[in-house]
């Protein structure tokens, strides 16, 4: 008895004694809660007052005052507060501090323009990379106007657009591990409420480049729409369908049909389960295996946009902001959960007609590859040495040695032909070869080039124009795209476009041939 | 008129009493002068003011007396009251009173008066006077007498001591103006410290001297007055002089700088200087002197030629002693030193040379330039060793990926021409005219053969000390190969299908040549970045001193000294190719921001700009499509296969056919080592012990004679050309062969026999030559040869024999494994066979070719001679198949740079693996091969191979 009460008198003492410590606790676990949620979100303000007044040495606190300096950039200041040994030991402060110190690494004193007025903030890695901004400008500005028409969200501002000049960069600044970046090729990561973006330089023939600022900010508005709740499938789904929302159709928007990857990827075995994608698209074992996954959720994606009510999509992001399960929220919004979507989904894909362009395919590089690849290479090269050392004549004799039912439709063998055509002055001969961006299997910017330079000549603007805004679109730094010409004594009138030609000429790439 | 009344009385007294007056003056005088002097001697403010005011008061006391003494004798009445009040009182008295009357206006008239007072003055006494005035200069006599008695009494004690008080009241500065000889018989000496091993000598005192640093002077006298403070001094600081015993003083006076020294006496505070000082002028221990030949001179290595040896030849020099020389190289912050030489301190000059090469680890490592300077350590223990340098000769390294920059431009040199021959072969339409056929044809193997010789040119060229490496040169002179067949083939019947082959060996070179540039531009680039990585690593730690205010200058330095190299090495690289371009123009950026970070005095922020692109160039891969290509989709997407050209850096097929031919080549040689070790097992597992035993009684008596056939031949050689040195490698050959028979080794006998027959054929060739120059003794010597050869021959035959007896008996054992080991032996040949017939359609090199070719045949006569169990036979046979092989494989070059120009990449070379015994059989073949023949007599044909060898391993 005497032994109980003693118990009883030492658990009461104990429990005055920890109470205090419990008040605290549970404070910065609520105050932690409510800033993750607002700092995910890209609710900086409220992320602040959710930090504001909260204990100074909670180590949950500290975790999340350095996520909220990385997503607004003081990648600095979060290595600072991740400095303090509590922090670092933990898992969560270790991922953090890895990303606060690439960051901080990689953009120590590089350039940054803001645009107030378009909530715009660049930061440029390299700063040569500065004349796309304008393109950059255009291109975001676009993209979040379409957003918000397509799925109802607001933007944070300023919007972070960094620059970055190499795959080790890209992965310094988001975490994603180098490994997987090189496998699958990845451009672009929108993470810590910015877009990290592979300069266009990096690529020898760039790429796509803006439409990959439009799907990296979708990203950011489903992220920012659902608090990060999104499933894979419909982060990237959504990405693939609003990359090309935010211009007007092009030439190559569903080239190849991603309905005929998805079927070639069953066909292969390559195909995945939508729920089962992993982490990112980007850590996929390998590049096609990747090409397919894109194609699979973008179908699925569109195939769910298309057959449901037009306010599906803003009804599932809000149910899974609510905290709802995947499942459970596409039930609410579309009445079907994920499961009977993809019996739908499998059996609108059996039935298209996906065959129509395998070829095109094959040249993407899915599936077969065509048995003559290796000489058709060494043919174009010959060609490029011979048409470099001025011998367009013997460049040509050795293109006409590729067979043209394998490689019509490549661009890069179309442009060849027609810069070999054009020194022997028998450009009438590659008109064909330029007439039309439905001949070609890919964007490719030599070919949009020459197709702009051969207009112009010919005062058809109506396509040359076009045709280098999609040149550039898919390598800004091809000075033929860039400049318009390839007299290197001339550049175009507009400030923005001279400025690009001037950076592309300063990247030294030789002259066609001369490499 | 009174006074002339008292004038004769006041004559008569002074006359009495001047004489003695003056004495008395005189003698307090030198009394006063002398007390005061004494006093100022002692040299302290106080005495020498003290002794100041008493000669002021005393002259002034003096002139008081004389003006007094005037003023009384003046006066009448005081003049009556000194005169005459002590003599007579009464008749002074009266005087007195009518003195008064003269002077009042009582009615009294005044001439009465004066009458009166006339009367009674004159009515002084004036002989009394006299006495009194003689009694007075008694007086004075005396006084004076005394003083100067007591004055004599001091002066007699210290007779120089006045002056030297005298002296000491008038210094200025606590110096007396006055020089005073303080020694007499002075004796200096110097001793120059013990590190000069220089004897003491005697100098003049007073002379001027020069003496080296650190000299001990003594300075010894016998101080001219007893009881002084002497002491030795060059104004600033002083030795005493302290007794020897013997009646002397000494001092000793460390030199440390040029002085004056002078003997001094010290009186208090003041000095009294001899007159004369003595100058000592030290010499210093200067550094040594160092001169290094041509320097300064300036090599730049991008430009260099020769990849050779600098050659450092130098000269030092010191005035005492040298310790050490060294050879320093610095670079940046980076500094080296070696020995040179290490000296005994005594050896004043040390001339060397050293030969620095080119491919030295701190040059290749080095990317700012190199200063290389000989600098040499004095033995100057005293102020601590000092170094001289010699002028510097600067090695200019090239930028960073300069040499493999310009191999790559070499290389594109090669491939636009072979291009532009290539363009001409299809333009070309074959003439159906003999002539212009003719003509046509010439004209192609003439471009043929100068492509030939771009391409030799181009591969055998060494670019600022690298060159294109063996296996790239053999790929390509393989290639050219197929172009000269395919030019022979048209020469030999030109038609369109000649001419088509012609074209497509061109076509293939070109693309050979081509991927190689490409392939070597992209190794070269990464491995320009690797280096560069270490630059940028060093351009951060320099950011990272600037922000420690101690090291702030370091940094700079440091880091401007990374940045000049990583600006270098970009132009470089920009010059490698798309992935040289690529990095480059990262580094361009990096330093832009590095420059930004440390205009804006943000160093932190400059470190982390070149620590990032440390981090990117430590991973040189290309910034984009490592792996992956460039696709068609946009965010995290990958996939496509890209355009053409995407795959740059990839082998092409040429390539590849190579490597897998180089590969199967090496395969084949490891295999084949393998099975020769493996067939020398078998013969030596299949001799008998039996026969073994049977042949040692008799081989014992053999070895016995063997060993007598040459006992007259000399033990020792003089000198390595002379037939005693012939005779004793006989001697030593032979004893070898004793010691095998006795161990029951007959093949080593006989090998060890031969080459002492070999060395006696050598012994006597030399031995006639000294006769012919008349040396020596060769006459004897001769005699003495021809006796051991005639009886070494015969125990050679017999060994030879017994020899060939075992073998055959061994062969018949390890029959049915020889047979299997000829089958293998067969295999193998087809092999190499395989690889040739394979190689021929493709494009090995004509070497590797006619290498596998010989492999091929002595691999079918090995076999055929081991299945016949010609044992010997066999043997040679591999071997040469072996040889053959090795040939092949070097005909095929090494797949890497490390065959770089003359003295190439030692590093590379350096860091080869030598495999462990479990890591693979050829190997461990071939290290039991090199033991064994290590441990075995070397033959004639190879012994100074050997030897060489043998006195590397030693050196």
């Amino acid at each position: 008895m005497r032994r109980r009460v003693a118990f009883a008198a030492f658990a009461l003492v104990g429990l005055a004694a920890s109470a205090p410590s419990h008040a605290a606790l549970n404070d910065a676990l609520e105050r932690a809660g409510r800033a993750a949620e607002a700092t995910l979100s890209l609710d900086y303000d409220d992320a602040r007052k959710a930090l504001e007044g909260g204990d100074p040495d909670s180590p949950l606190l500290g975790l999340e005052r350095a996520r909220l300096a990385i997503y607004e950039g003081d990648c600095d200041g979060a290595g600072v507060i991740l400095a303090r040994p509590e922090l670092a030991k933990t898992e969560q402060g270790g991922v953090l501090a890895d990303i606060a110190r690439g960051c901080a690494r990689a953009t120590a004193a590089t350039v940054v323009e803001r645009d107030d007025a378009k909530a715009l903030e660049i930061r440029y890695q390299d700063e040569n990379d500065r004349p796309l901004g304008p393109l950059i400008t255009e291109t975001v500005v676009a993209a979040r106007d379409a957003l918000t028409r397509d799925l109802g969200v607001t933007w944070p501002k300023p919007t972070r657009i960094t620059i970055v000049r190499d795959l080790l960069t890209l992965s310094a600044m988001t975490g994603l591990p180098y490994e997987a970046a090189t496998t699958t090729g990845t451009v672009a990561v929108a993470k810590w409420g910015r877009v990290t973006l592979l300069s266009p330089r990096a690529s020898r023939h760039g790429y796509s480049w803006r439409d990959t600022i439009a799907h990296e900010l979708t990203h950011l508005a489903v992220t920012r729409a659902t608090a990060d709740r999104a499933p894979l499938w419909l982060q990237e789904g959504m990405a693939k369908r609003e990359e090309v929302r935010w211009r007007a159709p092009g030439p190559f928007d569903d080239r190849p049909p991603v309905d005929s990857i998805v079927v070639r990827g069953i066909e292969m075995k390559m195909d995945l389960p939508l729920d089962k994608l992993g982490p990112s698209i980007a850590m996929l074992p390998s590049a096609d295996a990747a090409m397919v996954a894109f194609a699979e959720v973008t179908s699925f994606v569109r195939f769910m946009a298309q057959t449901s009510k037009p306010d599906a999509m803003p009804k599932l992001f809000a149910a899974l902001r609510e905290r709802k399960a995947p499942d459970l929220a596409l039930l609410d919004a579309t009445g079907a959960d994920l499961k009977a979507w993809d019996v739908r989904w499998r059996a609108s894909v059996a039935t298209s007609n996906t065959k129509k362009d395998m070829s095109a395919l094959e040249l993407m590089g899915l599936g077969a590859a065509p048995t003559n690849l290796r000489e058709t290479h060494e043919r174009m090269r010959l060609a490029e040495l011979l048409y470099g050392r001025e011998h367009p004549e013997q460049a040509l004799a050795e293109l006409g040695q590729i067979p043209p039912k394998d490689f019509s439709a490549d661009p890069s063998i179309r442009h060849m032909k027609a810069r070999t055509l054009e020194a022997l002055g028998r450009k009438k001969e590659g008109e064909p070869l330029l007439a039309d961006p439905k001949d070609v299997s890919a964007s490719f910017s030599g070919w949009w080039a020459i197709r702009g330079r051969w207009a112009r000549d010919r005062e058809d603007l109506a396509v040359a124009d076009p045709a280098f805004v999609e040149a550039i679109s898919a390598n800004p730094y091809d000075d033929e795209a860039a400049c318009e010409t390839l007299d290197p004594a001339k550049s175009p009138e507009t400030t923005a476009s001279r400025l690009l030609c001037e950076a592309a000429r300063k990247m030294g790439e030789p002259p066609l041939g001369k490499d | 008129m009174r006074l002339e009344a008292l004038r004769p009385l006041v004559e008569a007294w002074t006359e009495t009493v001047r004489a003695p007056r003056r004495r008395v003056t005189v003698a307090l005088s030198i009394l006063v002068v002398t007390a005061a002097l004494l006093g100022a001697r002692y040299g302290t403010p106080a005495a020498r003011l003290g002794a100041a005011v008493t000669l002021v008061l005393f002259a002034g006391g003096v002139w008081l007396w004389r003006w007094h003494d005037r003023r009384v004798l003046r006066d009448p009445a005081l003049a009556i009251q000194r005169l005459v009040g002590g003599v007579d009182p009464e008749r002074a008295g009266r005087a007195l009173r009518a003195l008064t009357l003269a002077g009042h206006a009582d009615g009294t008239s005044p001439e009465l008066a004066a009458l009166h007072v006339e009367r009674t003055l004159r009515a002084l006494p004036q002989d009394r006077v006299e006495d009194g005035a003689r009694r007075v200069a008694f007086v004075l006599g005396v006084v004076a007498l005394s003083t100067a008695a007591a004055t004599f009494a001091v002066v007699a004690y210290e007779p120089w001591a006045p002056a030297e008080g005298f002296d000491v009241l008038l210094a200025r500065g606590g110096v007396a103006p006055l020089g005073m000889v303080w020694l007499d018989d002075v004796d200096v000496r110097a001793r120059p410290p013990d590190y000069l091993h220089i004897e003491e000598r005697r100098h003049p005192p007073y002379a001027t001297a020069a003496l080296p640093y650190g000299t001990l002077l003594t300075v010894r006298g016998i101080p001219t007055h007893r009881g002084r403070r002497l002491a030795l001094t060059d104004g600033a600081s002083e030795v005493p002089f302290v007794d020897d015993g013997s009646g002397h003083v000494v001092a000793r006076w460390p030199l440390s700088a040029t002085v004056e020294l002078r003997t001094v006496a010290r009186f208090g505070e003041v000095l009294i200087p001899e007159p004369v000082a003595m100058s000592v002028k030290s010499i210093a221990d200067l550094p040594p002197v160092v001169t290094l030949e041509d320097a300064p001179k300036k090599i730049l290595l991008a430009v260099q030629a020769d990849t050779g040896d600098i050659p450092i030849r130098y000269e030092a020099t010191d005035d005492h002693g040298l310790r050490e020389v060294h050879l320093v190289l610095r670079s940046g912050a980076r500094e080296e030193r070696r020995v040179l030489a290490r000296l005994d301190g005594e050896t004043r000059r040390d001339r060397g040379g050293h030969a620095l090469r080119m491919t030295d680890p701190f040059i290749k490592k080095s990317h700012a330039p190199v200063e290389v300077r000989v600098e040499a350590k004095d033995n100057d223990p005293l102020t601590g060793p000092k170094w001289g340098e010699s002028q510097a000769i600067t090695i200019v390294p090239p930028d960073v990926g300069e040499p493999e920059a310009q191999r790559i431009e070499a290389l594109r040199k090669l491939r636009d021409a072979l291009v532009d021959s290539l363009a001409w072969r299809m333009a070309g339409v074959m003439p159906k005219e003999t002539l212009a056929l003719r003509r046509f044809i010439a004209e192609e193997a003439k471009g043929v053969d100068e492509n030939a010789e771009l391409l030799d040119a181009t591969l055998s060229s060494t670019y600022a000390g690298v060159r294109v490496s063996g296996r790239l040169q053999a790929m390509m002179r393989g290639n050219m190969r197929k172009v000269r067949e395919a030019m022979d083939k048209e020469a030999h019947g030109a038609s369109q299908t000649t001419h088509a082959g012609l074209v497509k060996a061109s076509e293939r070179i070109v693309l050979v040549v081509d991927a190689a540039m490409q392939g070597l531009g992209l190794a070269d680039a990464k491995a320009a970045a690797l280096k560069l990585a270490d630059v940028a690593d060093d351009l951060a730690l320099g950011a990272s001193q600037m922000q420690r205010a101690k090291e702030k200058e370091r940094g700079i330095s440091r880091a401007d000294a990374a940045a000049t190299v990583l600006s270098g090495g970009r132009k470089s690289m920009a010059r490698m190719g798309s992935l040289g371009r690529d990095i480059g123009e990262i580094i361009e950026t990096d330093l832009l921001r590095v420059a930004r970070g440390r205009s804006m005095d943000d160093v932190v922020h400059a470190e982390l700009a070149a620590r990032d692109l440390a981090a990117r160039l430590h991973l040189p891969d290309p910034s984009f499509g490592a792996r992956g290509k460039s696709g068609h989709a946009g965010g995290e997407s990958g996939g496509g296969r890209g355009m053409p050209g995407d795959d740059e850096g990839t082998p092409s097929d040429a390539e590849q056919a190579f490597n897998e031919a180089a590969g199967d080549i090496e395969r084949l040689a490891n295999d084949h080592a393998t099975g020769m070790g493996e067939t020398e097992r078998a013969l030596s597992q299949a001799g008998s012990d039996e026969d073994v035993k049977a042949l040692a009684e008799e081989s014992k008596k053999h070895a016995q004679s063997v060993r007598e056939a040459t006992k007259a031949m000399p033990s020792i050689g003089a000198g390595s050309d002379s037939w005693t040195s012939k005779g004793a490698a006989a001697k030593e050959h032979s004893e070898q062969m004793a010691r095998s028979l006795e161990q029951g080794n007959p093949s080593d006998a006989v090998s060890s026999g031969k080459n002492a027959l070999q060395a006696l054929d050598e012994a006597k060739r030399t031995a006639a030559r000294e006769r012919w120059m008349g040396m020596g003794d060769p006459q004897g010597a001769e005699k003495k040869i021809d006796d051991a050869k005639k009886k070494l021959e015969p125990e050679v035959r017999w060994a030879e024999q017994e020899l060939d007896k075992l073998r055959k008996k061994a062969a018949e054992r390890a029959g049915k494994d020889l047979s299997k080991h000829g089958d293998d032996e067969e295999k193998m040949a087809q092999r190499a066979g395989q690889i040739k017939d394979k190689g021929g359609q493709g494009a090995l090199p004509q070497p590797a070719l006619e290498a596998l070719d010989g492999a091929e045949k002595s691999g079918h006569e090995a076999s055929r001679a081991l299945k016949q169990g010609q044992i010997d036979k066999a043997l040679e046979a591999q071997r040469e198949m072996q040889r053959q092989l090795e040939q092949a494989k070097e005909a095929m070059g090494k797949s890497t740079d490390q065959d770089r120009g003359e003295g190439g990449d030692r590093d590379a070379l350096d860091a080869i693996d030598i495999p462990k015994a479990d890591q693979h059989k050829g190997p461990e073949e071939f290290r039991k091969r090199v033991i064994k023949g290590l441990g075995q007599p070397s033959s004639g044909r190879q012994k100074d191979a050997v030897r060489r060898y043998a006195e590397g391993l030693l050196r």
